[in-house]
């Protein structure tokens, strides 16, 4: 188990900076999910870990050992990767003991620990088959097993769930939780996917540009967003923006006005703000504050009902229960009401004190 | 029964040829290029001007394929009334009946005896009107030669004061016996017995001839070894070499304002005889049953002194008419020199055997020029070798069963293709027209150039071709190569020394090949590499130009004296490397023009193998802990290999067969040692007297071979993967 820790690491390409001087210290036995869109950095940073890219300053501790110049095979870390990278002329069996193999195990453990790890991963019966003749969940089990085999300090998860189908990748969330459970083992996870950071992370780690824009608790961070960024990353549908000029302790936009709670004034608010509501705090009657809508369409999951409307010009997502959105017809003026609402920094995008 | 056989051979041999020449046409074949043939044609027009009511027709025929043509066209109908041809051919040409002698008696007043003589048939019929002759004479540099050599001596002291410093007193082809032949004559040596059966050449005047090569190219040095036809003219040209043994040809290679005269060869000191070249004539020949009477003017006016003036005076042809040679305008001319020479020379001899002679004889040559072999050892060995290679034609076979076992397998493979047909299969041909019309141009296309030679070559194989006759022999030629009972095991001959060359061929260059293209593949593969497109396709150039000139190219840089890789080897201090003397050097020689032309391949299936792996398989087995060198053999080499197994047999059968780079670069030397199948083959069809059907068989088992490897490596593929699987 290990400690991993960040210091001031970066990476460029000539001009182009993809890591900025970033900082970052993972606990021993944390799952870590370092989440954020395309080209933010995660999988740089991942790489970094795993010995497979160097950093252009900075350094990367393992349990305080500089491990910045050792190589990837010697950082007791395993890496699974999102196209599994299953070696295609090897069976399943060899691809589990490719890691001890090449250390020069002893044989017969290899082969106790490879039938020890098939079984925790339910790979016996598939053990003689190549990588060719094995579905994507098996695959990606196969590939976890050649990870947890050596029994690393740390793990890296790259992606890993990205090129299975939705119920699969459900199942698989629900497995890899389950590993983390089992071994306690520091876990590194790559995601895009803001599902599998909220539910498999300890802690969320939200990059952009290559900086941390947040990190805590995947709860805190989706309650409290510290920018517009991360309340925009964080949510399906995402949360709705409408811009608002503030007029003494009131906010008028195109088309409402609010009075932000009391507390609200105790911090000057600046004169341009967002107001940030989540769609699923939206409901068709009147509540603390209200907007006027014009409704543009209406979709139905069969549980839920997602309301698209606009108020003045600004678009505006409502996530109801599907049964109150039968009456409703594109067209049809109605009032929303909300009680949270978050204000944001109309310049910066820092979230402003009141979240009520 | 032979009738048959020679229908289906001259089949299999010979092209469609031109259509039947109308009546009253007469038609003339000649093979003669620039300067003859337009002397030729100028007398022929002089003909037309006096006798404009004949219709003529010249053809030049390509030398190629000249003889076959006529052999082929004259039985037929179709072909010439009259064509030029050299007298070697005499013997075949009335053993085949496509000629008819002289209607009325040549005169001796009118032609050379010298030229009279070699047409003349044992009945004393003359077989054809003579028009010129061609033999060998000494070319001197007047400029570094003032006094032209009367005697051999005197020759080898001429040329000892201008040999040296990359110059040469003397240059001639050493190891072609045409160039060889004036000392072998005159030291009074014979090529064959009186009755022609047998070979003469292992006696004491032979090896006194060997003795003055020997002289000349290992104890003097005067004659550059390895110099063959093209060199000897840049040499003559450049001054590089101040006399040369050469034919009447030979002027028009000359530059125009080259300092240089002709002179007869000498006289050999040790006998006191006139060395004598071989003289050719080329004479007008009349085809079989064409002697009309304006057949008969057109050959009386091209071989009269008017016709023979043209061609003389034109072209520079030694013509066979006296009076050319009392013509003033002639007298300063080179012509008189050649008919100077002609009366010192032994006519091209005409007996069968004669075509095995010249193979053995210059290998004979070639050992005692660089000093391998004793003259007396390298004639008797040559002796021995056409002895070996004249074999009594294989008895003839009842060809019955052949043809039964032939017809059951039709019928066998027709019923069992009938048997299994499904029913309907009408319909369904019917159904698919469309893709079958689209199909029949390449079936048609398919059958013609590739199954009905293929067919004919397998069938060919159960023939034997002598001087004149073909028979029907069935398996005897398979069985005469596999059993090798004629020659040791180590005899380059045998067919199992060549196969194990062809092997070791194979074997080294594929290994080479596959560890040439591999390493520059990995050293190209690295995105770092700064212009790595440019270095990808330089690697790629050799393949792109055609082998031969590779081969020719090769072949020049490991010349023994003007060669680039010897004089490299001497700038280094190290001795220069004879090439092609020994077995080794010489397979090396052949193997590193062939590495040359094969690693591209090999390198270009790699690189594209090497870009199909995709990245994250070396980032996982990195993080696994594999070290480069456990990358290599773990991770890259099995992800290459299935890529690389066809780009392997199909290097394995090209090099198998790479014929331009055996035949061209060593030429088979030593000793036809480096020879390997396909060039055997080639050896055996057309420079040992047409032994066709030997030759065809050879080819059936190469195919054989071929076939065998590539159903077993097929199946050790399929194996293999069906375990992995």
């Amino acid at each position: 188990m290990a400690t991993i820790t960040l210091d001031k690491i970066a990476k460029r390409y000539g001009d182009t900076v993809v890591l900025n001087e970033l900082s970052l210290t993972i606990n021993d036995g944390e799952f870590v999910v370092l989440v954020g869109p395309s080209g933010c950095g995660k999988t740089t940073l991942l790489r970094m870990i795993a010995g497979l890219l160097e950093p252009s300053q900075g350094s990367v501790r393992i349990d305080g050992n500089d491990v910045t110049q050792t190589a990837p095979g010697d950082r007791d870390i395993a890496m699974v990767f999102q196209s599994y990278a299953l070696y295609p002329h090897m069976s399943v069996r060899e691809n589990i003991a490719f890691p001890l193999k090449v250390r020069r195990r002893d044989p017969a453990f290899i082969q106790a620990r490879v039938n020890e790890v098939a079984q925790q991963l339910g790979l016996d019966p598939l053990l003689d088959r190549k990588p060719a003749a094995l579905s994507g969940g098996q695959r990606q089990r196969v590939a976890m097993g050649r990870a947890i085999v050596r029994e690393p300090k740390a793990f890296l998860f790259d992606e890993p769930l990205s090129n299975l189908d939705a119920a699969l990748r459900g199942r698989m969330r629900g497995e890899i939780a389950a590993l983390h459970r089992r071994l306690k083992a520091t876990m590194v996870y790559v995601t895009h996917d803001q599902h599998e950071a909220m539910t498999l992370a300890d802690r969320l780690v939200l990059l952009n540009k290559g900086t941390i824009e947040q990190m805590g608790a995947p709860l805190t961070v989706y309650q409290r967003p510290r920018t517009r960024f991360v309340a925009e990353f964080l949510g399906s549908p995402p949360m709705n923006f409408l811009a608002a000029t503030r007029n003494g302790a009131e906010l008028f936009g195109n088309g409402f006005k609010l009075t932000p709670a009391a507390d609200a004034a105790a911090q000057p608010l600046p004169e341009k703000v967002w107001v940030g509501v989540r769609p699923e705090a939206l409901c068709l009657s009147p509540r603390t504050h209200a907007v006027e809508a014009e409704i543009d369409w209406v979709e139905r999951t069969g549980s839920d009902g997602f309301l698209y409307a606009r108020v003045g010009d600004a678009p505006l997502v409502a996530r109801l229960d599907a049964s109150q959105t039968h009456p409703l017809e594109p067209g049809s003026r109605i009032t929303l009401g909300f009680d949270e609402l978050s204000l944001f920094d109309a310049e910066s995008g820092r979230a402003l004190g009141a979240q009520s | 029964m032979s009738a048959v056989a020679r229908g289906v051979a001259l089949l299999c041999c010979f092209a469609a040829l031109p259509a039947h020449a109308a009546d009253s046409e007469v038609v003339v074949w000649h093979s003669y290029r620039a300067g003859e043939a337009l002397a030729l044609d100028a007398a022929v027009n002089d003909f037309r001007a006096q006798h404009p009511e004949i219709q003529i027709r010249v053809l030049a025929v390509p030398y190629g394929a000249y003889q076959q043509k006529l052999i082929a066209a004259i039985p037929g109908g179709h072909g010439p009334d009259l064509f030029i041809a050299a007298h070697d051919q005499l013997g075949d040409m009335v053993k085949r009946d496509l000629i008819d002698p002289v209607p009325e008696p040549l005169s001796a007043q009118q032609f050379l005896d010298e030229t009279l003589a070699p047409l003349r048939g044992p009945d004393g019929k003359s077989w054809g009107w003579p028009m010129a002759f061609k033999t060998l004479v000494l070319f001197y540099r007047t400029d570094q030669v003032p006094e032209p050599p009367a005697t051999t001596d005197a020759l080898i002291a001429t040329a000892e004061k201008l040999t040296g410093d990359g110059r040469f007193g003397l240059a001639y082809p050493l190891a072609e016996f045409y160039f060889h032949a004036p000392w072998f004559f005159g030291a009074g040596a014979e090529l064959l017995t009186a009755d022609a059966n047998d070979v003469r050449f292992d006696s004491p005047a032979a090896t006194r001839s060997g003795e003055l090569l020997r002289l000349f190219a290992v104890e003097k040095k005067l004659v550059p070894s390895d110099a063959n036809g093209a060199l000897v003219t840049e040499m003559f040209n450049q001054g590089k070499a101040a006399m040369v043994v050469n034919g009447p040809w030979f002027i028009a290679e000359l530059r125009p304002d080259l300092p240089y005269a002709l002179t007869p060869l000498p006289i050999l000191s040790a006998n006191g005889t006139p060395a004598k070249p071989l003289s050719t004539i080329e004479a007008l020949f009349l085809a079989k049953g064409r002697a009309r009477p304006e057949v008969r003017a057109l050959a009386t006016f091209l071989v009269s002194d008017a016709g023979a003036r043209r061609r003389a005076v034109g072209a520079g042809q030694p013509v066979a008419n006296r009076a050319l040679y009392d013509d003033p305008d002639l007298q300063n001319g080179p012509l008189p020199v050649f008919r100077k020479q002609l009366t010192n020379t032994v006519p091209m001899p005409t007996a069968p055997l004669t075509a095995l002679v010249w193979e053995p004889l210059n290998e004979a040559l070639r050992q005692i020029a660089r000093g391998a072999l004793s003259p007396e050892r390298a004639f008797q060995e040559a002796a021995a070798r056409v002895r070996l290679l004249n074999q009594p034609l294989p008895a003839e076979a009842n060809p019955a069963p052949y043809v039964l076992v032939i017809l059951l397998a039709l019928a066998g493979v027709l019923t069992v293709a009938l048997w299994r047909t499904p029913t309907g299969l009408l319909s369904r041909l019917v159904q698919a027209r469309t893709a079958y019309a689209f199909l029949l141009p390449t079936a048609i296309g398919m059958t013609l150039l590739v199954g009905v030679p293929f067919l004919m070559g397998l069938g060919l194989g159960f023939f034997a071709f002598g001087p004149g006759e073909i028979r029907f022999v069935g398996f005897a030629n398979f069985t005469s190569i596999i059993a090798a009972q004629e020659y040791p095991i180590t005899h380059p001959l045998s067919f199992y020394f060549t196969m194990a060359v062809t092997v070791l061929w194979t074997f080294a260059n594929v290994s080479l090949h596959l560890l040439l293209g591999f390493g520059l593949a990995l050293l190209l593969t690295p995105s770092w590499l700064k212009g790595r497109a440019l270095f990808r396709v330089l690697l790629i150039l050799p393949w792109t130009i055609p082998n031969y000139i590779t081969a020719l190219i090769f072949k020049g840089l490991f010349n023994t004296q003007f060669g680039a890789i010897n004089a490299l080897l001497e700038a280094m201090g190290l001795p220069p490397v004879h090439w092609f003397d020994s077995f080794w050097p010489a397979f090396c020689a052949n193997l590193t023009t062939n590495v040359w032309l094969g690693f591209p391949f090999m390198m270009v299936t790699v690189l594209g193998a090497l870009q199909a792996i995709p990245p994250d398989l070396y980032d996982a087995a990195r993080v696994d802990g594999a070290s480069a060198i456990q990358r290599f053999f773990k991770v890259t080499l099995p992800q290459v290999g299935p890529a690389l197994v066809p780009a392997v047999v199909l290097g394995t059968i090209w090099t198998f067969n790479m014929f331009n780079i055996v035949f061209l670069v060593s030429e088979g030397q030593p000793e036809g040692s480096t020879d390997i199948l396909v060039t055997e083959a080639y050896r055996w069809a057309f420079v040992r007297n047409g032994r066709y059907g030997y030759a065809a068989a050879y080819s059936t088992i190469i195919f054989v071979i071929l076939a065998l490897y590539t159903v077993l490596t097929r199946r050790l593929l399929s194996a293999r993967q069906g375990a992995r699987s």
